[in-house]
């Protein structure tokens, strides 16, 4: 029975350190075969903290060292679980590292809760309902922080704003694990149930601010300093739609001025003669009438800037499908896709500037496509099209902006090459 | 094999754009049909479905126009694809109208067509009449693809739901997804793989469907159902 007790132990506290491990890393890429590799990993991990336990437990020496070594089987399955994430994901070492200390803090937070429920004094459980407490411990604890916290996380931020957090919980986690071992055991709830709960709640605690101190920064400000980000460029943008759609007024309207004048004009002296100057103004008649105000805004005043740099835009957008979108909304979308376009196409030989956008509906779905030809074909990842440009700082925000309005409207943008044509895709629910 | 109608009143244009075919053709692996009509008249005194599969259309022609010959062509034809030629951009942005894929500037390059082409043809080169083998309960029925609506399964039992009826079936998903092994088909969660061509629209996470049904698809999977439906929409093809 006892030997039971000890394979029990060893399995629910590893199986709860590998459960904790595949949640918190949900989001990774997994390597081929995942499945078989947690269980692998889980195998392996169970079976020598088994065999240290034993070992350990067979070993003739006074209480301290004993404690010691018993709370280092902790460590090594830490050390392990670090290299479960590596062995089962495509993660950084520093990913592995957050996602462990993470999971320690909840396993640890959830093994206590279960420690003062045992001690309270009308407690009175059972072996089996022990086990069931322990499990629903675990349950009630790692499902609504899988549902609340991991799924609103970018494991992809971790390495690169979080090191020093990842160091301090790391820190916390391991002092939090020594002293409540031996704390516990020198206290036993023999000697005093109130010393004990102290105890627990005392690692409670430094668990709970673990876990604040790592993901604080990747909830909230990352959050924030993302939103404020975009707000600002925009809020940019806004403005610049505002001047540009001033300007392309006055253009029409002199567009029109002067055809009106030609006309008369051309009542009067021959055709021929004034034929020049007519065509000399056709090249202004980009005007683009196709049902949303602020697409024909955009693309009047990116036609203009194509008509200098010699590129063909050709458009076939139904403009009224795109008016749930707000005015913003749309003038930021358009106006990054067409200027990634027009920076691809500007250094291609004059026939290869050409640049062709679509907007339709479709199966309920409204489908926004630009086509056009690309020469260096970039580097993708994770999907995204990484910028050709020198100045990474402001590394492809023009796509990462497309993106972020496509999830906004509960969309999906896609970025493909196929030969030497570069395809902007967006796809948007008609409704939301 | 796509069968071409080109409609333009100058001659010089007709040769212009059989040139742009017959090149894309040797480059692509692709094989045209190409007649000729020099007036939109004659080209609706001809017309019969099912004759084309891709219409070129010059905007700016005398008597009838391209705009006038697509409104009345859509009354007999609303799904032959069409794609206008054009001398001036804005008259053509407004294609979609009359249900127009694309449209071509003149004077034409090859480089434009090549750009615009490769999602017109594969819309031509669909095929809607692709059969499919179902065992049911009732004995073994053929299908087309395009008619089977969604399939379903409780766990226990598979239902084809096709514009024909309901056909329960045997088999599991698993073998009924690789059977339907095709763009067209996707699968939303564990008990449903649906046609995306019945796809009428998506709220919340609700599949919409023509004919009313709804199918519930799961947070996990809609990201996959966007791309499946751009990749079927927008011929993509696999990554």
């Amino acid at each position: 029975m006892e030997i039971f007790t000890q394979i029990w132990g060893s399995v629910s506290y590893v199986g709860a350190v590998v459960l904790a491990n595949v949640l918190v890393g949900f989001d990774f890429t997994r390597k081929k075969g995942y499945c078989f590799r947690v269980l692998a990993s889980f195998a392996v991990i169970c079976t020598l903290s088994f065999g240290i336990e034993q070992w350990v437990g067979g070993l003739e020496m006074s209480m301290y060292p004993r404690i010691a070594l018993r709370t280092t089987n902790c460590l090594m399955v830490f050390m392990l679980s670090i290299g479960m994430m590596r062995f089962c994901c495509e993660c950084s070492a520093w990913q592995a590292l957050f996602c462990v200390t993470t999971s320690y803090c909840l396993e640890h937070i959830s093994q206590r809760v279960y420690s003062i429920i045992q001690i309270l004094p009308s407690y009175h459980g059972s072996p089996l309902l022990n086990v069931f407490l322990l499990i629903f411990a675990r349950a009630a604890l790692y499902v609504p922080f899988y549902f609340l916290v991991i799924r609103k996380l970018d494991l992809n931020q971790v390495e690169t704003d979080n090191k020093i957090q990842i160091v301090a919980t790391l820190i916390i986690v391991i002092f939090a694990i020594y002293v409540s071992a031996f704390a516990s055991t020198l206290a036993t709830p023999l000697h005093s149930r109130v010393l004990s709960l102290l105890i627990y709640l005392y690692s409670i605690v430094l668990c709970v601010l673990g876990l604040f101190v790592e993901l604080y920064q990747l909830l909230f400000k990352r959050v924030t300093t993302e939103r404020d980000l975009l707000q600002k460029l925009l809020y940019q943008e806004a403005e610049q739609y505002h001047r540009e759609k001033d300007a392309i007024d006055v253009i029409n309207v002199k567009y029109h001025d002067l055809k009106h004048q030609l006309h008369i004009l051309e009542s009067q002296y021959g055709r021929e003669q004034l034929k020049n100057m007519r065509e000399a103004i056709d090249g202004y008649d980009t005007l683009m009438r196709t049902g949303n105000i602020a697409l024909d805004t955009v693309l009047s005043m990116k036609s203009y800037n194509c008509l200098n740099k010699q590129i063909q835009l050709t458009c076939m957008a139904d403009g009224k499908q795109l008016n749930r979108l707000s005015e913003a909304d749309i003038y930021s979308l358009f106006g990054n896709m067409l200027d990634n376009a027009i920076e691809a196409v500007e250094t291609l030989p004059v026939e290869k500037r050409i640049i062709s956008l679509h907007v339709f509906e479709q199966n309920g779905f409204v489908f926004i496509r630009c086509e056009n030809y690309c020469g260096k074909a970039p580097q993708f990842q994770n999907g995204m099209p990484m910028t050709t440009k020198e100045n990474k700082d402001y590394h492809g925000y023009g796509s990462h902006s497309l993106c972020l309005v496509a999830e906004k409207y509960k969309g999906l943008c896609t970025f493909n090459l196929k030969d030497d044509v570069f395809y902007t895709d967006i796809v948007l629910p008609s409704e939301a | 094999m796509i069968r071409v109608a080109i409609v333009d009143n100058e001659k010089k244009e007709i040769e212009n754009l059989r040139a742009l075919f017959q090149r894309y053709s040797r480059e692509n692996e692709i094989s045209f049909d190409i007649v000729s009509f020099e007036s939109g008249i004659t080209f609706l005194e001809e017309y019969r479905m099912e004759r084309f599969e891709l219409v070129f259309m010059d905007v700016d022609m005398p008597d009838m126009d391209g705009f006038e010959t697509s409104r009345k062509l859509r009354k007999v034809d609303s799904s032959v694809a069409l794609v206008f030629v054009t001398n001036v951009s804005r008259m053509a942005i407004r294609g979609y109208e009359v249900g127009a894929m694309d449209y071509l500037l003149k004077p034409m390059s090859y480089e434009a067509f090549r750009l615009k082409m490769p999602r017109i043809f594969a819309q031509c080169q669909r095929n809607e009449k692709e059969k499919i083998i179902v065992k049911t309960k009732t004995g073994q029925h053929v299908f087309d693809a395009g008619s089977i609506i969604y399939v379903a399964s409780d766990g226990h039992r598979i239902v084809y739901h096709t514009e024909m009826g309901d056909f329960p079936a045997y088999g599991t998903m698993k073998e009924i997804e690789q059977q339907l092994y095709s763009e067209r088909f996707f699968r939303c969660n564990s008990g449903y793989i649906v046609n995306l061509s019945f796809v009428t629209g998506c709220s919340g996470n609700m599949l919409e469907l023509r004919g009313g049904s709804q199918i519930e698809i799961s947070r996990a999977r809609r990201k996959e159902f966007l791309e499946a439906l751009q990749r079927y929409c927008l011929f993509l093809g696999g990554r």
